[in-house]
């Protein structure tokens, strides 16, 4: 049966829903969803909780939490860090049984913050759904959004590299589409790429791309950090899935599809 | 297909505008015309013609006269290419 619960992390209570068998029922194997941040994860979360309720029906424990300062979680969005984010998901993971293979998921940025806690503790398989290929991208993109919305005020349209600067050598806390991004989480972002992940302890990568046809070529980027896991011994598993961009539309956007490619690849 | 008519496709699914999107002519008017242009839509536009043009916006480049037609914008994006 899902729950939902408050996990106690260091800097507040990190919401939590998922399915932890009880001891006489032991789970087979676990699993740590790990979420988008800011708006990717309002479109997103629906498809989080289904996949976390199909996960459970497969007999696996299986934990979504929501990053402190974001969703259901306590405290604020710009008192958030990618060091707060990554303490946060090693709290989930203790919460984990320890004495079974642990999974985990990651949802574009959730996948590169996945695929860094795959360097900290002992992770089975990583699966990675249309990953941002860098924290820099997502923060250039963030920051474009800030030009856009002024575009649409008329107001003053400073370009990506003057706000850079703002954020950057000034400390200003920017505030984009309603969220406070502050100095500390831009540097954290800028930090996080995907292709210098440590991911040694890792049996297998799953990376599940969204695309518009099936026979859509794989970005760049993720082909060269696809071909570095292999020269490293990992198995590396890349599955296409038809859908609109769930994480940017306007409207919710289900992806059953997806769902199911994951817990396949989950269970094999 | 023409890049008009590429670019016109581009915007009507960024937008999920479905059939709506035949009726776009190079004098409709975007920003401030349509409900569905804010600035997350002028974003997912953006991204859009760069993915399926393989072209880059400068900052420069995102103004509200790039912006102001359809005809605007594929006018824009054939300079690009």
């Amino acid at each position: 049966m899902q729950e939902a619960f408050f996990l106690k992390s260091a800097k507040g209570g990190l919401f939590c829903i998922g399915t932890l068998h009880a001891d006489n029922k032991v789970a087979r194997q676990s699993v740590v969803i790990v979420p988008p941040f800011a708006e990717e994860m309002n479109k997103t979360r629906h498809l989080l909780a289904a996949l976390a309720r199909q996960i459970a029906d497969v007999g696996y424990d299986v934990l979504l939490f929501d990053f402190f300062g974001t969703g259901d979680s306590e405290g604020d969005f710009a008192d958030s860090s990618i060091a707060t984010w990554r303490s946060d998901i090693d709290t989930v993971i203790q919460r984990m049984n320890p004495r079974v293979k642990l999974h985990m998921v990651g949802f574009r940025s959730g996948a590169l913050m996945a695929a860094d806690a795959a360097s900290r503790h002992d992770v089975h398989s990583l699966t990675l759904v249309q990953p941002h290929l860098s924290g820099k991208q997502q923060l250039d993109e963030i920051l474009r959004l800030r030009l856009t919305a002024a575009l649409m005020d008329g107001g003053n349209r400073e370009g990506v590299s003057a706000l850079r600067n703002r954020l950057m050598e000034e400390g200003e806390t920017l505030e984009v589409a309603g969220y406070g991004l502050s100095r500390d989480l831009a540097i954290g972002l800028d930090s996080l790429v995907l292709r210098g992940l440590d991911t040694r302890t890792l049996a297998t990568i799953n990376c599940m791309e969204i695309v518009s046809e099936p026979a859509a070529g794989t970005r760049d980027g993720l082909r060269e950090a696809i071909d570095d896991w292999k020269a490293a011994g990992m198995q590396v598993n890349l599955d296409n899935t038809v859908c609109s961009e769930f994480w940017a539309t306007r409207e919710i956007a289900p992806c059953p599809a997806l769902v199911d490619g994951i817990v396949r690849r989950l269970v094999n | 297909m023409t890049t008009f008519d590429r670019v016109r496709q581009i915007v009507g699914e960024s937008l999920e505008l479905g059939e709506r999107t035949s009726t776009l002519d190079p004098e409709t008017a975007l920003l401030g015309n349509i409900p569905e242009f804010d600035s997350l839509a002028v974003l997912g536009v953006i991204t859009a013609l760069e993915k399926n043009f393989g072209i880059q916006f400068e900052d420069d480049d995102i103004t509200g006269e790039t912006f102001e037609t359809l005809g605007n914008l594929a006018a824009f994006v054939q300079t690009k290419l």
